[in-house]
């Protein structure tokens, strides 16, 4: 699981700059994730930002390769995710607006509105509605 | 009634009631359920009202004067004291409108669509679509002047920040001191996990402008109130984002991905800034709480009332811990950066005027 960096206790000079400027980058880089899932399948997740801002709806390019490297394609994507520890699901109602070249879809509308950890699930489903692929990427937000 | 009537400068343009006073001339009986928020800062804030019905400043401003228990006024008879108060004004702050401008000559005193005066609606109804839109063009920019004034309300550096300044500026030796142990005590807790706070207040004000369950009145129905009813008006809005009048109708991005079900909205308000909030008291969407230590208090229990959703959890701090935070919260106070001329009232143009 990447950590953005977890720590608030000690660190406290350096959340309460960001406090007031949480709005600005991060030092802890999060543009880039690659993962797997339980099928073999390589998901990645691409960002315009250094790593996703607090409080500001932005996209998400989020790609999917079968376990020989071929994109998953032609697909519908679908993206949901929350705060499990909380109980709530993301403040906004993200939508994949385009896939921009195969196998990576653009998924725009999406925004964080607390520090913490957070899960975001995406499917992949062909046009009979079977799942071709899915993954729950966690990652922690932080100042 | 001005909008300064509850919004009053000397309490940081609050009311200091649990519940804002109910215009003389009204003929509800109905009671307000909200509490007078701040309008400091509320530019920054990207929704306006506790439950976020209006998406921008200028459009939460026409809410009020057609309110019939706040200035229970209706869109003909504002647009008409404008245009023959400050027609000057209205054309320079709005170029170029003089050939869209109503004919006032032609139309009826009062008319609106929300009125609850049955006859001012059929005025309404009996418009064309054109005048309605030439009236509704008005009444926008009256909107958007507003919101321009309330742009130019916001709060000054407060001691905080001139400790976090402090911290990040090697050469002043003294930041340390702009906080007493006891507010570095109360700020350590803040940040903590173990409180949670910047999970919601965060960002310049405080707060992340979006909505949260917090429960701390069980006067409401879940289903019906908070964000969940916010979101459906925001939408039905006809001066919203994506409506005729806004300026920028292409980058709409809150209001098109605004989440409009879930559980989450249920009950669920804005989150408030918390700059100044020791001179804002009573607290919360209802006024329900008398001072912060009450705040304070119900954050450390955070009763369930039976919802199903609630994002609290009892903090369990000590009674110093509480005292700590709560000198902290006392800690961002400060004054406004305005200009004194943005606070000092203007001599009304001519008298016996009741907006
Ligand atoms: C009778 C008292 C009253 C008057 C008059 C009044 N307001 Fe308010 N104001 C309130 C209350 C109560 C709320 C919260 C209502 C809600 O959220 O449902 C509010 C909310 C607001 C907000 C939203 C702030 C936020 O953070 O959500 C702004 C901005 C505002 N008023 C500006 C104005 C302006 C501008 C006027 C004059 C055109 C005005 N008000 C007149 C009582 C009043
Ligand atoms: C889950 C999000 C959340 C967390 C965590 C949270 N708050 Fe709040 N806070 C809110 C919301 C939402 C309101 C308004 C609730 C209402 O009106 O019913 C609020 C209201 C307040 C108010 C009243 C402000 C006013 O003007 O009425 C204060 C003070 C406050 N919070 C301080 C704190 C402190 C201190 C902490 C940490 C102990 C904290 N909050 C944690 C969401 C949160």
């Amino acid at each position: 699981m990447p950590t953005i960096q977890g720590a608030l206790g000690p660190g406290f000079q350096i959340v309460i700059l960001y406090l007031l400027l949480s709005n600005a980058g991060h030092a802890n880089d999060f543009s880039y994730l690659r993962e797997n899932d339980a099928n073999g399948n390589v998901w990645e997740i691409r960002l315009a930002t250094a790593s996703p801002p607090l409080n500001q709806i932005h996209s998400w390019y989020i790609s999917a390769f079968n376990s020989e490297g071929h994109p998953l394609t032609d697909l519908t994507l679908s993206i949901s995710g929350g705060m499990r520890a909380h109980g709530h699901g993301l403040p906004t109602t993200p939508k994949v607006s385009a896939e921009i070249s195969p196998g990576i879809y653009q998924v725009d509308g999406i925004k964080f509105q607390m520090w913490g950890e957070w899960q975001v699930q995406s499917e992949l489903t062909d046009q009979h509605g079977n799942t071709v692929g899915n993954h729950e990427f966690e990652f922690i937000l932080a100042p | 009634m001005a909008c300064a009537t509850c919004h009053i400068p000397e309490h940081y343009f609050t009311d200091g009631r649990p519940l804002p006073i109910v215009a003389t001339n009204t003929s509800l009986s109905e009671l307000p359920t909200r509490h007078t928020p701040t309008v400091v800062g509320a530019a920054l804030h990207r929704w306006q009202f506790w439950d976020g019905r209006a998406e921008s400043l200028w459009a939460q401003a026409l809410g009020p004067l057609e309110n019939p228990l706040e200035h229970n006024s209706d869109r003909l008879a504002i647009v008409r004291y404008v245009l023959n108060e400050y027609r000057l004004s209205y054309l320079q702050a709005f170029p170029n409108s003089e050939s869209t401008l109503p004919k006032l000559e032609r139309l009826p005193e009062h008319g609106s669509p929300l009125s609850h005066v049955a006859e001012y609606q059929t005025n309404w109804r009996q418009l064309s679509g054109e005048q309605r839109s030439e009236i509704n063009h008005v009444f926008a920019n009256i909107g958007k002047a507003l919101a321009a004034y309330q742009a130019k309300i916001l709060p000054d550096e407060s001691r905080f920040d001139r400790f976090v300044d402090g911290l990040n500026l090697p050469t002043d030796n003294q930041s340390l001191s702009y906080l007493d142990l006891h507010e570095q005590a109360g700020l350590k807790l803040f940040i903590s996990e173990q409180t949670g706070c910047i999970q919601c207040h965060n960002g310049p004000l405080f707060s992340n402008s979006d909505f949260q369950a917090t429960l701390s009145s069980a006067e409401i129905i879940p289903e019906r109130e908070g964000r969940v009813a916010g979101i459906a008006l925001a939408h039905a809005d006809p001066f919203n984002c994506r409506g005729i009048y806004s300026d920028a109708p292409d980058s709409c991005d809150e209001l098109d991905f605004a989440k409009v079900n879930g559980i989450e909205l249920q009950a669920a308000f804005k989150v408030p800034g918390l700059r100044n909030v020791a001179k804002t008291a009573p607290y919360m969407h209802d006024g329900g709480f008398a001072s912060l230590s009450e705040v304070l208090r119900y954050y450390n229990q955070a009763p369930m009332h039976g919802f199903s959703h609630n994002e609290l959890q009892p903090l369990r701090l000590q009674p110093y811990q509480l005292k700590q935070l709560e000198s902290f919260l006392v800690a961002l106070n400060s004054e406004l950066i305005t200009d004194a001329y943005w606070l000092t009232p203007p001599t009304p143009p001519s008298q016996g005027d009741n907006s």
